[in-house]
């Protein structure tokens, strides 16, 4: 702009002319704009952070609540599952020892402790990954059941035993020895499983029926007639022989 | 004024809570893990001992080889228990084989029975009573 006085040239910002020394008219009105556009400004500018800052810590503390939850969340699955996690990583973990694992077996096989090869085949569980262990499936099997008919004799032979329910007990026993017979006489005929039904292991197999046998006859009032075509008997057949020759021993003792 | 630093307090209490229950959850995987796995079944020691008091030996007897298994701690009362359990198994064999002498389980049978009656430690009172349980049931139902 320029002086009105001596037409020079001067800026708005100066309070005089910088060439006739008098005083800029525009001076002050120019200083009062300046000084509120400068106030609004910063008027502008604090509400503008403290805006963003709001909107920050409202957003992390969004963000936060979210992940924390869905932290919670995946740990509750986590726990939810525990048990599933847990027996694989065991489970993988005797995969890889699943040779000593078999030798143990082995042992208690050669050894007539079925029971105890069952129990050790429980507590390790290869049950679902039994790839390695295949072969000796059929005899767990079988060793599974005959541990159920020695508990059952076990309960028995306790003197704390409730006749109550002898219908329920017999079918429990029949229930053992048909899976055995199952096992025994009809799993053997699948090609497929021919790994399990390796000669030792078909000895053991007829070694388990013929304890159970022993086990039924002196323990459940069998007879060696009745032994004899257990087998080949209707599921509700055989059962009402167990029952009926329970009655019998436990009629005799009234 | 004060309810509105209150107000402000809450997001921090929210994150305070979760967090704690974060960490809650975090340990208590951290602790199932190390532990690995149990069947559900697992009890302690105490338990059959109680069950021996009340003379559950049948139940004791048919239960302990899993958590025997499980539980390989090496303490004296499971390993005393363990030898009830072959007491009681060797004994239902003895008698069901007792009409095949040289047979070899009824053998083993018999050394089974020897063995485990001397481990029994504090529960060796039980032996008797397995002894005449058993055989009180295979009298009679021979004898039938």
């Amino acid at each position: 702009m320029n002086c009105k006085f001596c037409a020079g040239e001067m800026a708005i910002e100066d309070e005089k002319c910088p060439h006739c020394g008098q005083e800029n008219p525009y001076y002050e009105a120019h200083r009062i704009d300046m000084e509120n556009f400068e106030r609004k400004f910063k008027n502008t500018e604090a509400m503008v952070v403290e805006k963003t800052n709001k909107y920050t810590r409202k957003t992390l503390i969004i963000t936060t609540i979210s992940v924390l939850f869905a932290l919670i969340l995946l740990c509750i699955f986590v726990l939810n599952d525990i048990d599933e996690i847990t027996y694989t990583m065991a489970r993988n973990s005797n995969l890889k020892n699943a040779d000593e694992i078999a030798k143990v077996l082995s042992t208690y096989e050669e050894s007539g402790e079925y029971i105890l090869f069952a129990d050790y085949y429980d507590a390790k569980p290869v049950k679902y990954g039994r790839n390695a262990l295949e072969e000796y499936y059929s005899v767990y099997d079988m060793c599974s059941r005959y541990r159920n008919i020695v508990e059952k004799v076990m309960d028995l032979t306790s003197v704390k035993f409730s006749e109550s329910n002898l219908s329920t007990y017999a079918s429990g026993i029949n229930s053992a020895l048909e899976g055995m017979y199952s096992v025994r006489y009809k799993e053997i005929e699948n090609e497929v499983l021919s790994k399990r039904f390796t000669d030792e292991h078909v000895a053991t197999m007829d070694d388990i029926l013929d304890r159970t046998y022993h086990l039924l006859i002196a323990y459940c009032g069998l007879k060696e007639s009745d032994i004899e075509g257990l087998k080949d008997l209707t599921s509700s057949k055989r059962t009402s022989i167990i029952e009926d020759r329970l009655v019998e021993v436990l009629g005799n003792e009234e | 004024m004060k309810n509105k630093n209150l107000v402000s307090k809450i997001p921090a209490v929210i994150i305070g809570i979760m967090s704690a229950v974060l960490l809650m959850l975090v340990i208590v995987i951290v602790v199932e893990l190390a532990s690995g796995y149990k069947q559900k079944t697992y009890c302690s020691v105490a338990d059959f001992v109680s069950r021996m008091a009340h003379g559950k030996y049948a139940n004791v007897a048919s239960d302990i080889n899993r958590h025997y298994f499980l539980d390989l701690d090496g303490s004296e009362e499971m390993n005393n228990m363990k030898a009830v359990s072959d007491y009681y198994n060797s004994t239902l064999l003895y008698y069901a084989y007792e009409n095949e002498p040289e047979s070899k389980i009824y053998k083993d049978a018999v050394e089974l029975r020897e063995e485990s009656s001397k481990n029994m430690g504090q529960f060796d009172y039980v032996a008797s009573k397995i002894d005449e349980e058993v055989k009180e049931r295979y009298l009679k139902s021979v004898g039938n």
